[in-house]
């Protein structure tokens, strides 16, 4: 008995609710004729439902309309207001435009150049093909710029590699990647070698400078030496003229002295 | 005189009331809709903001909130109209687009304040709540009524609620209810005769 009333109960409210099937309703009528316990868990469920029922709605406190300006359709409800076929292709010119993009993102290039920025999307721009890529002979380039170079100034041969960089940088376009890095590399060595030679030759005129300079004294001592090795000479000439002509006065007056006397006598 | 919105809505709209049944007329205001008649959605907002509002309001338990929500509703609904395809009723996709706003909102709450069965606050809570103009008796036992069913609502968990309000506030069926919060049939009636069950322990002792 206990377990039916357990099982007639949980029926009540499916009763109540008419979720139960002709042969459970009939049962659970006929048991509550003569179940007092299940016929006022029946009464509990049925105030239960009335309170329930009672709290009817409350009147809107405003209306909720949609205004024009915040319902303004967004992306995804225009595209998802548009046909299979166009969102098809849509989706497809979505995908290439961004396959796109991504290839021209992991292609770009950007570098700081003598005289400039350069930002680049893509591989660097090969010479026009129409033949193979023109070769540069770089020895023979290389000693002509060093010919040309060692018969200037040092500022000139300066001024010359700059004018040849920024040469490089305007026409790198016209060079394959390859080609500029020997280039680069080239004019690199060509430069080092220019200044050791400058550095050589400064150094050699500060030695025949040197050389010079000893030179010049010892002519100078020299000279100074046989100068007065003159000078001496001309001193003992006059001193030797000097003691001459002393005594040949010193005879004259020693003869007037005669003279004198034999004239006095 | 500027014309209302109110009035214009009424009289402007390209789809007029017209003498098909209810639910042919709520298809073509749909359909309008869904092509960004303004107007024509209105007149949905106009049929259903009562349902949607209370719905609101039982769920929350909070007039502002609720308000709040329903307009939140709405506009969801008109953003998102062009997903609804028609092959269920208007209602249960709005009502769906609500639950789900509802549940949400409940369940950013801080943890809930929990009553025992001996909570004396409806008692004191009650007569404070009550506006002056309804202090005659038969008002007095109705919001008395309302107030402890509020109550008791506010110990059901969401889930639980949500099936109760669309069972007995919203008349919809069990199959209409599963459709709206998705989940199977048997779960939805577990749910609401769990939730009866708590609440036959409530309601049902209180009065008597």
């Amino acid at each position: 008995m206990i377990i039916d009333c357990s099982n007639f109960r949980n029926l009540i409210p499916r009763a109540l609710l008419s979720d139960l099937t002709r042969e459970e309703q009939e049962a659970l009528q006929a048991h509550l004729k003569d179940c007092a316990p299940c016929a006022q868990e029946r009464e509990l469920y049925l105030n239960t439902f009335g309170q329930l029922r009672s709290a009817d709605d409350a009147p809107v406190p405003r209306h909720f309309f949609i205004y024009p300006d915040e319902s303004r359709p967004t992306l995804r409800q225009l595209f998802g207001q548009l046909s299979l076929a166009w969102k098809g292709s849509l989706a497809a010119a979505f995908l290439a435009l961004a396959g796109l993009s991504a290839l021209a993102f992991t292609s770009m290039e950007i570098r700081s150049e003598p005289g400039g920025m350069v930002f680049r999307i893509g591989n660097a721009p090969e010479p026009v093909a129409v033949g193979p890529a023109p070769s540069i002979d770089l020895e023979a380039l290389k000693s002509e710029l060093t010919r040309l170079l060692e018969n200037r100034s040092r500022n000139d041969k300066l001024e010359i590699l700059q004018t040849l960089r920024a040469e490089m940088a305007r026409s790198e376009s016209a060079m394959t990647r390859k080609q500029r890095l020997v280039l680069e590399t080239a004019l690199s060595r060509l430069e080092s070698r220019v200044n050791n030679r400058i550095v050589d030759a400064a150094a050699s005129l500060e030695s025949a400078n040197q050389r010079s300079l000893g030179d010049m004294y010892r002519t100078l001592e020299t000279q100074r030496v046989q100068d007065l090795s003159s000078v001496n000479d001309r001193l003992n000439r006059i001193t030797v003229n000097g003691e001459i002509k002393s005594n040949q006065t010193d005879a004259i007056l020693e003869t007037l002295l005669q003279v004198a006397e034999l004239k006095l006598k | 005189m500027e014309e209302s919105f109110e009035s214009v809505l009424l009289t402007n709209s390209r789809i007029k009331p017209v003498d098909a049944p209810d639910q042919i007329q709520e298809i073509a205001w749909v359909a309008a809709s869904r092509g960004g008649d303004t107007l024509a959605f209105n007149r949905l907002v106009l049929k259903w903001e009562r349902p949607i509002y209370n719905l609101a309001l039982r769920m929350l338990q909070d007039p502002e909130e609720a308000a709040e929500s329903t307009q939140e509703v709405f506009l969801s609904a008109f953003k998102n109209i062009g997903r609804f395809r028609q092959e269920a009723r208007f209602s249960t996709w709005l009502y769906r687009i609500a639950m789900n706003q509802c549940i949400s909102r409940l369940r950013r709450r801080p943890a809930e304040t929990h009553y025992s069965l001996d909570d004396s606050r409806s008692d004191a809570s009650i007569g404070s709540r009550l506006p002056a103009s309804e202090s005659h008796e038969g008002a007095f036992l109705l919001e008395e009524t309302r107030n402890r069913v509020r109550l008791a609502l506010e110990h059901l968990p969401p889930e639980q609620r949500a099936v109760l309000e669309l069972k007995f506030f919203q008349d919809l069926t069990f199959e209409e209810i599963a459709s709206v919060i998705q989940v199977p049939l048997s779960t939805v009636k577990s749910r609401l005769y769990a939730a009866l069950e708590i609440l036959k322990v409530r309601l049902g002792r209180a009065s008597v």
